[in-house]
């Protein structure tokens, strides 16, 4: 794999535990205690927004649209369209009209129709209140895409160090990570290696598929018991079961002005959220008058 | 240096079964004591005991390994002594034996592995490099100066500035294996073990990471233990050097001295080239420089049979926007083998994956034999027209039986049952794992498996073959073995792509090079053209093998016309320089009467042999002669050669597939041949023989030459070693070596032996 720095030298991207992301960006800089209150934070006011009597739907569309605005910023924004946009659009659509199906509320029809016995309306206010958690959903999907997009493994393991995790803990957790890169890694390779033995090439009946599928634990599960137990003997050979309390390490993400700044915003977005509705408050009364 | 600072006394070790698979290594007696400050190296042949020796003397084995509770004297016995600690001990408490020592012993003892990407245990370059200080206890400051001088040591001072940001996928293989080097020796260790820790390295890679550990012990208190085969880097390094075979220790001495003694050589990988010159200095003493002079080197033409693979403006983007691949531009005819390297991370491995057809995506045109591959039809054909054989075997085992695995492509591409059978059948004789058929690829050896992927690969007879380092991890003899398979399929008309860092496979097996950096090809050409070019091969950090070395030194100085590129080559000029020596005819009618002759002495010595293995070609007449005056019809054929038709001395023998059962031997077995001439195909058969039985092997041919490696125990007669022996039935061949070489003398004397007409015996 080619490396991932540009050729000045210079590294542009980071590797995050989805992707990577713009090494300079400031969601990246944040620090992950800070990501998970914001998170934390955001959530919570985007839920209330969605669940309120009067669903909030200029509210959600701000979060959701700061969080694109992010995913731009921190050059994550192209593998959310490549990867996941599509998955996205289709489960936010389904969810659209299941909720407009199923949540037949207000009278003002836009149209309706029968199936059978059964009566179905789309009325403007359903519709309004089904934008508006669409919205919030999709506000809250992207939010943890960003968090997980611009966020590094090693990174979530300094900070449960600096919470004064025990060092065994925190290492098991980042060997977990270690070992699920090095699974990544292998697995590229078997499957262009069931590849290159015509795996996928010829069509088959989904039995065969399976067995296919099945294929692939067998190279899978030799390699990893084989590195399982060489990285058992690298751990003994680093000195690891002789280790009591460790020294401090080198780097220390610290919580700077910008998380001082996010962790507010995220603190008044919430506040919003539980005072008011900003929809209402911008004139959407037509809107919620419906309801 | 006389202090000890490793000690193994009477160690018995051997594995305890797992899953089934019993191990049949076993380490017994074995003693060895490594003195302060010394550099030691360990050798051997793979599954010789070198790693776990290494783990030994680490404390692995036996503490990490599960035994049987209180029946460990049954695996493991004696005791290892380390920096006066004891790691392991066999102890007996009341009526059960235990484990007792202290273990792994670090920071004091280090132990490099060779995969780099087990041992790389964290998420960060950083973290990789701090984890053993922090251990320590050390403080921040101290982390942080020894990371820099151990970066340093392994030259990758220029990460520093990142390391905190790099994730272990954004390093090479390469990169991983210099960082945990350098994480052991920023820990200081008083010894330290490396087990084979370059196998990813380039040549010039490889040698800056020993010199940097060997300058270490020059200024410090560190002995270091080394497993590796490189003769250059044992020679160079090593004080002491250690020959292991099958758990024991078959000499311990000064590297030289193992180097040149002629009984050590097949347990070792031998620089050929020095055991054609001894001193580079006095090379043109040891050479008839007007022989140098008028020498031009005979060389296998690539075939060009059209295009087989057309890749024009190849651009690949990974996810993240970094450029794998930056307009790419080749075309490999068919019959082509062509050796694809460069370092690592410059899109060697992603342009495999395009012309594969696994990497879609891509922008440009890549065309297999006039089709285009982004059309989605062409691209799922291609598993059928380009194979892939990968680094690592374990990869691509997706079956637990031999005979399944090589059958898994074949279904795949919709072939007929028995027409599968016929195919795996064939193929497991042609990789010589015809008696593995029914056994569990993943415990095969590492060679066995090794083989086993080229197998399935080649069982799908694809035009275009694509072979990722398949010298990595495996001794040269292993790597050979492979190498011979892909030339033999290459003379069938495959079309051989090999990536590698190996430059010795490359100068001899491969007629084309394409260099890559970057993403782009920055060299196209024959491998002379490439070591010639001092620029590129230092921006490509590529080092000549010292064959290309000691020939570069020649044509500099205006001795040689052209670069001579491996030690078969130097064998070669060798054998053009000796070919003014003298001949003799061995006729038809002399052939009986040795025939006769040699019969009662076998008879007289040895009684009637239960069978006669007979060397193919040159065994056939004499052995059949033997056959008809002691009456035995049982005979089978081997083929092997050390030369090849034209009479061109090889490095190495090649040997046919020889899968027979001869478990009905109650005797002896008689294996024939018309000469003991270097010896090396008679040795070479024996040992494949001596594998399929226990009974005795009794070894005849006509003539000896007393540099034979193997005595014959009957022979009709003694030549010098510079005599070409011609034999009657060979006139054909002889003569048409004679030609090839321009050697006029032996074509004077085949005319006056034969007549200008042929034959005049017959």
């Amino acid at each position: 794999m080619a490396e991932r720095k540009n050729r000045e030298g210079q590294k542009k991207y980071l590797k995050t535990i989805l992707f990577s992301a713009k090494a300079d960006s400031l969601f990246v800089n944040l620090h992950p205690f800070t990501k998970f209150v914001l998170f934390f934070l955001l959530s919570i006011a985007v839920i209330l927004a969605m669940t309120k009597s009067h669903p909030d739907l200029v509210f959600s569309l701000i979060v959701f649209l700061v969080v694109l605005a992010f995913l731009l910023e921190s050059g994550t924004l192209k593998y959310v369209i490549k990867s996941y946009l599509s998955l996205l659009f289709v489960a936010f659509i389904v969810f659209l009209i299941w909720w407009l199906i199923f949540n037949q509320i207000g009278n003002s029809i836009l149209f309706s129709f029968h199936i059978g016995n059964y009566y179905f309306r789309i009325t403007k206010e359903s519709l309004y209140v089904g934008v508006a958690k669409v919205f919030g959903y999709a506000a809250m999907a992207f939010l943890t895409l960003l968090i997980l997009m611009t966020t590094r493994d090693v990174d979530i393991v300094d900070a449960l160090n600096q919470l004064k995790v025990p060092f065994k803990q925190t290492f098991f957790i980042s060997l977990i990570f270690r070992s699920l890169n090095i699974m990544e890694e292998d697995l590229e390779s078997i499957r262009h290696a069931q590849f290159a033995r015509g795996g996928k090439a010829s069509k088959k009946n989904p039995l065969s598929r399976i067995k296919e599928f099945l294929a692939l634990s067998i190279p899978l599960t030799a390699l990893m018991i084989k590195r399982a137990v060489e990285m058992g003997s690298a751990l003994e050979a680093r000195g690891f079961s002789k280790s009591k309390k460790l020294s401090e390490p080198v780097v220390k993400k610290r919580i700077r002005t910008a998380d001082y700044v996010a962790l507010i915003l995220s603190a008044f977005a919430l506040y919003t959220s539980i005072t008011m509705n900003v929809t209402n408050v911008l004139g959407g009364q037509i809107w919620t008058s419906l309801l | 240096m006389d202090e000890p600072v490793v000690e193994l006394r009477n160690i018995k070790w051997h594995y305890p079964n797992f899953g089934g698979m019993k191990s049949n290594f076993l380490m017994e007696n074995f003693n060895l004591t490594v003195y302060r400050n010394e550099f030691l190296g360990i050798t051997g042949a793979t599954g010789s005991g070198k790693s776990t020796l290494c783990q030994l003397i680490a404390g692995l084995i036996p503490h990490q390994i599960k035994l049987p509770y209180g029946k460990a004297n049954e695996y493991f016995d004696g005791e290892v002594i380390v920096l006066g600690n004891v790691v392991s001990k066999l102890e007996k408490k009341g009526n059960e034996y235990i484990i007792s020592g202290k273990g792994a012993m670090a920071p004091e003892v280090g132990l490099v592995m060779q995969d780099p990407e087990s041992q790389f245990l964290t998420m960060s370059a950083l973290n990789e490099l701090s984890l053993g200080l922090q251990i320590m206890g050390l403080p921040k400051d101290e982390i942080v100066k020894r990371i820099k001088e151990a970066l340093e040591m392994v030259g990758l001072e220029d990460l520093y500035e990142l390391i905190d940001r790099l994730h272990p996928s954004e390093l090479s293989g390469g990169q991983k294996q210099r960082l945990v080097i350098a994480s052991f020796l920023a820990m200081r260790p008083k010894v330290l073990i490396l087990d084979e820790p370059t196998s990813d390295l380039d040549s010039a890679g490889k040698i800056e990471v020993i010199e940097a550990i060997s300058r270490l012990r020059e200024k410090g208190d560190i002995t270091v233990i080394l497993v590796e085969h490189d003769p250059e880097i044992l020679k160079k390094f090593i004080d002491r050097l250690v020959v292991l075979h099958e758990g024991k220790i078959l000499a311990i001495d000064k590297p030289e001295n193992i180097f040149s003694d002629p009984g050590l050589s097949k347990y070792i990988e031998v620089s050929e080239i020095e055991t054609i010159f001894k001193n580079d200095e006095d090379l043109v003493k040891q050479i008839d420089l007007e022989a140098a002079r008028v020498y031009r080197p005979s060389r296998r033409l690539e075939k060009s049979g059209g295009p087989a693979l057309e890749v024009r403006d190849l651009k690949y983007e990974y996810p993240d926007g970094s450029r794998a691949l930056n307009g790419v531009n080749l075309t490999v005819n068919k019959g082509e083998f062509i050796a694809l390297i460069g370092q690592n991370g410059s899109g060697k491995s992603t342009f495999s994956k395009v012309i594969s057809g696994y990497l879609t995506k891509w922008e440009g045109e890549v065309k297999i034999f006039g089709k285009d591959i982004s059309e989605k039809k062409v691209r799922v054909s291609i598993p059928e027209i380009v194979g892939y054989v990968f680094q690592n075997p374990d990869h691509q085992i997706f079956n637990r039986r031999v005979d399944e695995e090589i059958a898994y492509g074949l279904k795949n591409i919709g072939m007929k049952e028995e027409e599968i059978k016929e195919r795996v059948d064939e193929t497991l004789k042609r990789v010589g794992l015809s008696n593995k058929k029914q056994e569990d690829p993943l415990f095969l050896s590492r060679g066995e498996k090794r083989r086993l992927a080229l197998a399935s690969v080649i069982a799908m007879k694809p035009e275009i073959l694509i072979v990722d380092e398949p010298t990595t991890g495996q001794d040269y003899r292993m790597s050979r073995e492979i190498m011979e398979i892909l030339l033999e399929l290459n003379r069938e008309g495959s079309t051989i792509i090999v990536i590698t860092h190996d430059m010795r496979l490359v100068a001899e097996y491969c007629r084309r090079i394409v260099v890559m950096k970057r993403g782009r090809l920055i060299f196209d050409g024959t491998p002379e053209k490439l070591f010639e070019n001092e620029e590129l091969l230092k921006e490509s950090s590529l080092l000549p093998p010292k064959a290309v070395q000691i020939s570069k030194k020649l044509k500099e100085s205006g001795i040689m016309q052209d670069l001579l590129l491996s030690a078969k080559e130097w064998l070669d000029f060798l054998k053009f320089e000796n070919e003014k020596k003298r001949y003799v005819l061995l006729s038809f009618d002399s052939m009986k009467f040795y025939a006769k002759k040699l019969s009662e002495e076998i008879l007289k010595k040895y009684g009637k042999p239960d069978i006669i293995i007979y060397i193919e070609r040159g065994g056939m007449v004499i052995a059949r002669l033997i056959s008809d005056y002691i009456g035995v019809k049982d005979m089978l054929s081997i083929r092997a050669s050390y030369y090849t038709d034209e009479g061109v001395p090889s490095t190495h023998v090649t040997l046919g597939s020889f899968d027979y059962n001869l478990d009905d031997v109650r005797n002896y077995i008689l294996l024939v041949d018309d000469i003991a001439d270097t010896g090396k195909t008679l040795q070479a058969v024996l040992d494949k023989i001596k594998k399929l039985t226990t009974k005795p092997v009794y070894v005849c041919t006509v003539a000896f030459k007393p540099h034979s490696e193997v005595k014959p125990d009957i022979f009709a007669y003694t030549v010098d070693n510079d005599t070409w022996v011609v034999f009657e039935y060979e006139e054909q061949e002889t003569k048409r070596a004679f030609q090839k070489r321009n050697n006029e003398i032996g074509l004077k004397f085949m005319e006056e032996a034969f007549g200008k007409q042929g034959n005049k015996y017959k």
